[in-house]
């Protein structure tokens, strides 16, 4: 097995993926959840290339629009979970033993609760969820393991010439966060970073699935898994299994080029 | 080779996994077609009916109207039967004397309640001296505010004395009635009797697992006839979707379905499904307590027009229900020729525009600065209420109305501005009209007032002929189209599926809100 094959297919369908949410405005304009009763339950046709539901909402539209949420959701939550663990990271790993031992404790502390939980207690505290807040809040719950990373691979390096002597000049947190230690333990954490993607992704569609996500009457690939649930028990194959599969996709397309990346960037180094 | 072996050794996990899960399922299976364990440990050769019901959190029939419940553990001074007619209950016989302007009740002999004490007059003085009692805060109060006095000159005689006429009493005393030695001087709403109820039903009340099952036994001297099936399980299932997977899975013997999960039934070979008509409709309803009402009059017949009901009957009724245009249509009083607001945007847009309102250039109308906007609130446990009010949103922004849904597990019954009701009763003409639609009445929940609809539904109420009644019921639902409280949608039917095997349901019985009814004759059924 070549080990440094690129994820080309990957890229392609995620992007192609990102590029219909995008553009979903263009693509499928209009309301996503406009129903028509003219089309109840269409079985895919040149018309509705996904089919439609049992309200005869257009399935290929409140994909891409789902999408759209979702994928948002999913890298802001992605990108705040990034930022807070690199942060806290690089603390815990510059701090003097008994500040790292506390902070990686309170850290496993944390861990150790499910973190729908968090979400979800949260969330009600917050009130009425927008994407934005349903961002925060995952991204807040979510950065506990890649900030281990982060201060496992700070720890390693502090020690090294080139830290000490840009500390001997003078160089100050940001400064050694940014220009030193970030370049060097990016390769360590790029693959959680996109896993972490996904897994935002995958809360946002459990949230709404749950019905504890965006509110009800938003279109997104939880309230679309929700959607394929009540129709299980109809023929209606296309309602059942089409927004599953564009999730599944999503998140094995991120999982193959993450891998890729960290083998990458891991090859230079170890 | 290797990789050969590795394979071998995952595989066997998802194999033991799946093995294992297999046999779980069979004595599963095995446990819920033998019967459910019962409460005393009891042998499982009592017949057992588990029914998926909606949850409760109190029983009682007197201040709770809505409950399929009450009509297995309690029993009236009247009963109705497959027909809806009124039929003897508690009450062997009764008289009506216009001159006295009073109804003489004859109980029969012999009655007890279901812990064997001895059901009277004074139990049935006690139970509607409860009800109109304002403190307890009835939703019935307003059927029994003719009663001026109810006098017992002995054990098996109730005499109620009017204000005046009242055809639909009879109907009313189908109330159940509740034991006076255990509630008299007791808070009636918070007693503990509501978790513990006695009445005099054909089935006893014996365990409540709070959110899980209610278990109810026969009463072997129940007064209409000695029940068959010697335990009924009403196990809470509020989820539709899960009530078809335990119907299948042989956890329910009955339960009411959406029309989509019945669906699945009409093919099966061991179950039995029933489309039921009913009188229960549901509708928007305008709460004109809301300043936004009070300063735009006019708007509800406005937006009737803009509602496709044929739609919503064919998405999501899937076919199962007629649309609606009044409070009775399945009554023998339904009048047709009223206004029905058939479906036609133009004509909605025409009267909004008459009504003042001009198109902004944001795509909906406007009037004085102002937008033409509102909301609709819809509890999110009733799927079936949620896609009617997001069908209605749709019609209704298409015009150029700004309208959207709200869902609230809490009802703000004073503050929302519109909401997805539903009501109906195949009873009395005056059942569900005169509480729901009359200025002020306990169920009125719209703050809908109508000076000729008070006058009329008050003077049809009072009328015994059903000649003199129906031009006053005719004119009321001709009035309340020209001015009307709600929007109507559509009647459902109610889709009840059973096992097998269970016998003694009637199909053609048209049943009440929320599909009940189905139990009018429980004591009959068999397994």
């Amino acid at each position: 097995m070549d080990s440094t094959k690129k994820p080309l297919l990957s890229a392609a369908v995620l992007g192609g993926i990102i590029l219909a949410c995008a553009l979903a405005n263009i693509l499928a304009p209009g309301n996503a959840a406009r129903m028509d009763f003219d089309a109840l339950l269409a079985p895919p046709s040149a018309v509705y290339i996904f089919g439609t539901d049992q309200l005869g909402r257009d399935l290929f539209k409140m994909i891409i629009h789902g999408g759209r949420v979702s994928i948002f959701i999913g890298l802001l939550a992605s990108l705040i979970a990034a930022l807070i663990a690199m942060v806290y990271g690089t603390a815990a790993g510059l701090a003097p033993k008994f500040i790292d031992d506390l902070l990686m404790r309170f850290t496993e502390l944390i861990m150790s609760v499910p973190s729908i939980l968090y979400v979800v207690t949260i969330q009600a505290v917050l009130g009425k969820p927008t994407a934005l807040s349903l961002s925060v809040v995952i991204g807040a719950t979510s950065w506990m393991s890649i900030a281990k990373i982060v201060r496992a691979e700070v720890r390693q390096i502090h020690s090294s010439e080139y830290i000490l002597s840009a500390r001997l000049m003078g160089a100050k947190f940001r400064y050694t966060l940014w220009r030193h230690l970030l370049p060097n333990f990016m390769p360590s954490i790029m693959f959680m970073l996109i896993y972490n993607v996904s897994q935002a992704i995958a809360a946002e569609a459990t949230l709404s699935f749950l019905g504890l996500g965006m509110p009800p009457g938003s279109v997104t690939w939880g309230s679309l898994m929700s959607l394929s649930q009540d129709a299980l028990l109809t023929n209606s194959w296309w309602v059942i299994i089409i927004p599953s599969l564009f999730l599944i996709i999503t998140l094995v397309c991120m999982t193959n080029i993450g891998e890729y990346l960290r083998k990458l960037l891991a090859g230079g180094k170890r | 080779m290797k990789i050969f072996k590795q394979a071998l050794r995952l595989l066997m996990v998802p194999a033991l996994i799946f093995t294992l899960a297999a046999c779980a399922g069979n004595t599963q299976a095995q446990q819920s077609t033998g019967g459910s364990p019962t409460p005393d440990g009891a042998p499982a050769e009592l017949t057992t009916l588990i029914y998926g019901s909606g949850d409760y959190s109190a029983i009682n029939p007197a201040l709770y109207e809505h409950g399929e419940i009450n009509s297995l553990l309690f029993l009236g001074l009247t009963a109705h039967d497959k027909d809806n007619n009124v039929v003897p209950g508690l009450a062997s016989e009764w008289t009506w004397d216009s001159e006295a302007m009073a109804y003489t009740f004859t109980l029969r002999d012999g009655l007890t309640f279901h812990d064997g004490a001895p059901l009277t007059s004074a139990d049935v003085k006690f139970t509607f001296e409860a009800i109109m009692d304002e403190a307890n805060g009835s939703e019935n109060i307003s059927n029994y505010e003719d009663i001026v006095s109810i006098d017992t000159p002995d054990g098996k005689t109730v005499v109620f004395t009017l204000s005046a006429p009242n055809a639909a009493m009879p109907d009313y005393l189908t109330m159940g009635i509740l034991p006076k030695n255990l509630l008299e001087g007791k808070d009636i709403v918070e007693d503990d009797f509501n978790r513990n109820p006695v009445g005099a039903g054909p089935y006893k009340f014996v365990a409540w697992d709070m959110g899980q099952s209610i278990t109810m036994e026969k009463f072997d001297e129940f007064c209409l006839g000695k029940p068959k099936i010697d335990r009924i399980i009403f196990k809470i299932v509020e989820d539709y979707n899960a009530r078809a997977l335990q119907l299948k899975s042989g956890e329910l013997d009955l339960a009411q379905v959406t029309p989509k999960d019945a669906e699945e039934f009409k093919s099966k070979e061991d179950f039995d499904l029933y489309a039921m008509d009913t009188a229960d409709y549901r509708g928007i309803m305008y709460n004109f307590g809301n300043a936004f009402w009070q300063e735009n009059p006019g708007l509800p017949a406005a937006f009737s027009y803009a509602v496709d009901r044929e739609a919503i009957v064919r998405s999501v009724l899937l076919g199962q229900g007629q649309t609606a245009y009044s409070p009775m249509q399945k009554s023998e009083y339904s009048n047709s020729n009223i206004e029905k607001y058939d479906y036609s945007p133009e004509t909605a847009k025409i009267e909004i525009e008459a009504l003042g309102w001009t198109m902004g250039a944001d795509g909906y109308y406007q009037k004085d600065g102002k937008q033409l906007a509102f909301a609709i609130s819809a509890r999110p446990s009733d799927q079936v209420r949620v896609d009617m009010a997001n069908i209605c949103v749709q019609n209704l922004q298409d015009i150029g109305v700004n309208a959207s849904v709200e869902i609230n597990e809490r009802t703000d019954w004073s503050g929302q501005q519109a909401f997805l009701v539903g009501w109906g009763s195949p009873f009395d003409p005056d059942d569900h009209t005169f509480k729901v639609f009359g200025t002020d009445k306990s169920a009125n929940y719209s703050s809908y007032s109508n000076a000729r609809v008070d006058e009329l539904l008050t003077q049809a109420r009072s009328r015994f002929d059903k000649a003199e009644r129906l031009p006053l019921y005719e004119e009321f639902q001709a009035e309340l189209a020209k001015d009307p409280a709600y929007t109507f949608i559509a009647y459902i039917d109610a889709m009840y599926v059973t096992r097998k095997g269970i016998t003694g349901i009637t199909a053609d019985t048209v049943l009440g809100h929320h599909g009940v009814g189905i139990f009018w004759n429980v004591w009959e059924w068999s397994k």
